[in-house]
């Protein structure tokens, strides 16, 4: 059922387009990721959808309510800030209070809400601290919670993560996932980290320019890219051109290939008419942890190839010929 | 790190501070002295300079004045120019780069000049008050606007105020109610510190007071300087007097401010 409906959302800033007429529908309890490279318009499209700021056209439906003229207080939004936003002066507890207090609830409501929260962001025990007292994901936990405690009806997720380091990223990304499918909250996230767009979303817009460029489950954009755009943004596959693919392949080829490196198998498989065998030349290896990235050469042709380690199997070394096979079904073409 | 592993940077440091103490720890055996001649140390040690300074009901009186000026322009400086760099920071950017400039101005325009400006002004209607009191408050506000721009500026920079107004919004709490609960405290350290500068500034201050109302009205400052042909130990003692108060004001912010940091 959808629960956020964006129609034809356009905006601009003068001669430049920022939001060029957007569609989207994000259904009840779905994690959506916004991804998209700096300046793709993605940051501004959660901040109109926020009502930060005042697109020029277009609608916004929220649970079935227009909601696009609406003051940010009233759309039933919560919104968790880059740099957490957190008032400095407060502790965790007035921090999350101090919204609930503009609604004039009981003291003890007010504690109780808190108290839940907190238990869900497992920081019962930091309640009474400050935030400069706080590590940077213990702080962004907090800027969750508090856009939790107001019992929204969307989330929407700022780069949540950009201001961590890799380690509490990682740790906190699990997080933010178990919390929001234990809310079932509908959210939204922004992000230019695929890696983070991949492992959260349960759909990915790609924006590009100030449009959408795919709509899609995690994998189906990470295999099944909707253009040039997506499959060079997503992930790190051979884009070869109708031409080179042909070559590398022996035959009239009429499409731009897009080949993940993992797809290419090395060694000869069988004798399956749908695979193509591809003499090549390991240029360089790359072992690293679980996989090893190698650079062949093949009919003038350089392409990336990824395979699995083992502790005691040894990988090819630079110099040497291998057959790697390509079948195309595992390919997607353009 | 360690004191230990930096014994040059140690010394340098220590080096400052003796610098920084001595004028102060030589006025104050100077007051303290009852004859400083032919060696390093005073003669003898008394406290009568400041039974006659502190009896003097003069000194009193100029003591008074200096503090209910100096207090006056903070106060007025406090409601003036804090709220004004505050809304060019969060709502008129492009004004705000014409306060940057701006606050050069009383450094930048020679004090004889300014002197004779506001002879001008207030000398004439509608603002005719040359040689009241008030004529010091007023003019001693935009000498302290460079000290509060930048202490209040910084503060706010440190702030990303941008973004709390923003989560504040989505929170339904107002600017204005988010202004006096999260920005306001959380800058208060700062002002404090304009306060306390511009407190010693003003404290201190000698041409304005004696161009402006030199004839009717006697500041700290004016005070030691018609003490100066009496004895360098009175002078000496006025300075130590001023400087305790100073001392005892910038105590008084830090504590504020702590109490302020720790409360609830």
């Amino acid at each position: 059922m959808t629960h956020l409906d964006l129609s034809a959302i356009g905006m601009r800033y003068g001669d430049n387009v920022i939001l060029d007429g957007i569609d989207l529908s994000v259904a009840q309890g779905e994690m959506h990721v916004l991804l998209g490279p700096s300046g793709c318009g993605k940051t501004t499209l959660l901040r109109s959808i926020a009502g930060l700021v005042q697109p020029d056209r277009g609608a916004i439906h929220l649970a079935g309510r227009a909601i696009e003229k609406l003051h940010p207080k009233d759309r039933g939004i919560g919104m968790v800030f880059q740099h957490y936003a957190l008032f400095p002066n407060m502790t965790v507890r007035q921090n999350l209070a101090f919204g609930l207090e503009q609604r004039r609830l009981a003291r003890r409501v007010i504690d109780d809400k808190i108290d839940t929260v907190l238990e869900i962001v497992s920081l019962q025990d930091k309640a009474d601290a400050r935030p400069r007292q706080l590590s940077g994901g213990q702080k962004q936990r907090v800027a969750l919670a508090r856009a939790l405690v107001l019992e929204p009806s969307l989330l929407l997720l700022d780069e949540p993560l950009s201001a961590l380091d890799a380690q509490i990223r990682k740790r906190l990304r699990d997080e933010l996932k178990r919390i929001q499918r234990q809310t079932g909250l509908t959210s939204i996230l922004v992000t230019h980290d695929q890696d983070e767009a991949l492992s959260l979303g349960d759909r990915i817009s790609v924006m590009n320019k100030s449009r959408i460029a795919q709509t899609a489950s995690g994998p189906e954009i990470f295999y099944r890219p909707a253009d040039l755009f997506v499959a060079k943004f997503i992930g790190n596959a051979n884009i070869l051109t109708s031409d080179e693919f042909g070559r590398l392949i022996g035959r009239e080829f009429d499409r731009t290939a897009v080949i993940h490196p993992h797809m290419f198998k090395i060694g000869k498989t069988s004798s399956d008419n749908s695979v193509f065998d591809i003499s090549a030349r390991v240029v360089e290896a790359g072992p690293a942890g679980n996989v090893v990235r190698y650079v062949m050469r093949a009919s003038g042709i350089i392409f990336n190839v990824e395979a699995q380690t083992a502790m005691n199997a040894a990988h090819l070394v630079a110099g040497t010929e291998a057959i790697v096979t390509i079948d195309p079904s595992n390919a997607h073409f353009l | 790190m360690t004191s230990s592993r930096h014994p040059a940077l140690t010394a340098t440091l220590w080096l400052a501070a003796i610098l920084m103490l001595l004028p102060v720890l030589a006025t104050f055996l100077n007051s303290i002295a009852t004859g400083w001649t032919g060696g390093i140390l005073p003669n003898g040690l008394s406290l009568g300079a400041y039974q006659t300074i502190l009896t003097d009901g003069r000194f009193q009186s100029a003591l008074l004045c200096s503090i209910v000026i100096a207090g006056l322009a903070l106060s007025l400086a406090c409601l003036l120019i804090v709220p004004a760099v505050i809304a060019a920071h969060l709502y008129w950017p492009s004004l705000d780069t014409w306060m940057a400039r701006l606050v050069i101005l009383p450094y930048a325009v020679p004090t004889i000049i300014l002197m004779v400006g506001y002879l001008r002004v207030f000398s004439a209607p509608p603002l005719q008050l040359s040689g009241q009191p008030i004529v010091l408050v007023l003019t001693y506000v935009p000498l302290c606007f460079p000290m509060f721009y930048i202490n209040v500026k910084n503060s706010l920079q440190a702030l990303d105020t941008t973004e709390l107004l923003e989560a504040g919004r989505l929170l339904g709490i107002s600017d204005t109610r988010l202004l006096r609960r999260v920005i306001l405290p959380s800058i208060f350290p700062g002002i404090a510190l304009a306060v306390v500068l511009n407190f010693a500034g003003l404290m201190s201050e000698f041409v304005y007071a004696r161009m402006l109302v030199g004839g009717q009205f006697e500041t700290l400052q004016m005070y030691m300087f018609a003490q100066r042909d009496l004895s360098g130990r009175l002078s000496s003692v006025i300075v130590i007097v001023y400087f305790v108060i100073t001392l005892l004001i910038t105590f008084a912010a830090f504590r504020l401010v702590w109490r302020k940091e720790t409360k609830s």
